[in-house]
């Protein structure tokens, strides 16, 4: 791969990790409320949950698939975990910006996913799962917990960290294999 | 001579006793049952020491679905355990084991003789 293409990738995976955060970042100045932030926590969950479908969809790799799988049952217990908890608190997760520019970037992201097949769709997953999972992360730790009023909520952001860390572990290791398989 | 078959019955007593006593040192006549919790995609603890027979519970307390799969020669693995579920093996020998769910979750069960 040439410098200059090196160069872009590395602005563009920039770009990509730090959009979320930076969005969230952005709106939190007007100050998100607890509905707001439990729809950006089961939008970014659902996110993930269909990315990973399409993943089961397009890719033969058993550890692809593999995680592809356990991101669907985990963001789904994250999901329904999520729900029962706004409906005993009384609370309607509320649609917002940051919600709103998620599924638009992540319906973007399904598009490109889409053209991709073999090695270079498994690659591509891969890379977009360690992006997400690190701008979720973030996002929750710096932005999400310290906005968050109900003890509640913030226990359930704050339980739900442990599992994003792993799965950043995890897409990391497959990365790594798919690098050692052939390289970028 | 009572007193001669006195001490005798006194000799043969304590070695009976003491021998009862040392027999139940060498061998533990009961086995143990064991709890190692997942929580916050953790087996807590990592590394646990059993006698051979103890049993060992895994109850998951993390909001995500965990499994357990042994190295071991006998290669048991635990179904799917949702919150608040647990497995029970009985432990024969030394083992490494994973969630096969979540790779980068180990642990490990040693045995003491």
């Amino acid at each position: 791969m040439s410098t200059l293409k090196k160069s872009i990738l590395v602005l563009v995976l920039l770009f990509g990790v730090s959009a979320l955060g930076n969005h969230v970042v952005a709106q939190s100045q007007n100050k998100l409320n607890d509905a707001e932030i439990a729809h950006i926590a089961v939008t970014a969950n659902k996110i993930d949950v269909q990315t990973a479908k399409l993943a089961k969809k397009k890719s033969e790799n058993a550890d692809v698939i593999n995680f592809a799988n356990t991101m669907i049952n985990d963001h789904n217990a994250v999901i329904d975990k999520a729900v029962k908890l706004v409906k005993k608190l009384g609370v309607s997760p509320q649609q917002n910006d940051v919600s709103k520019k998620l599924m638009k970037q992540a319906k973007e992201s399904r598009s490109k996913l889409q053209k991709k097949s073999g090695d270079s769709f498994n690659k591509a997953y891969i890379n977009h799962e360690v992006k997400y999972h690190k701008a979720v992360i973030s996002t929750i730790e710096n932005t999400l917990i310290p906005n968050t009023s109900n003890a509640q909520l913030k226990n359930l952001l704050e339980g739900v960290l442990p599992a994003l860390k792993t799965h950043l572990k995890q897409a990391e290791n497959i990365q790594g294999m798919l690098m050692d398989d052939g390289g970028y | 001579m009572m007193a001669a078959i006195n001490s005798a019955k006194l000799v043969i007593a304590f070695t009976l006793l003491l021998l009862i006593s040392c027999s139940g040192q060498q061998k533990k006549d009961t086995t143990d049952t064991h709890v190692i919790r997942i929580k916050q995609m953790s087996f807590v603890p990592e590394t646990l020491t059993v006698s051979q027979g103890d049993s060992v519970t895994w109850i998951n307390k993390d909001i995500v679905a965990h499994n357990i799969k042994s190295d071991s020669p006998e290669g048991w693995k635990s179904p799917k355990l949702k919150q608040g579920e647990s497995y029970t093996v009985k432990i024969i020998g030394e083992t490494n084991y994973i969630c096969t769910l979540h790779p980068v979750m180990k642990g490990n069960i040693q045995v003491q003789h």
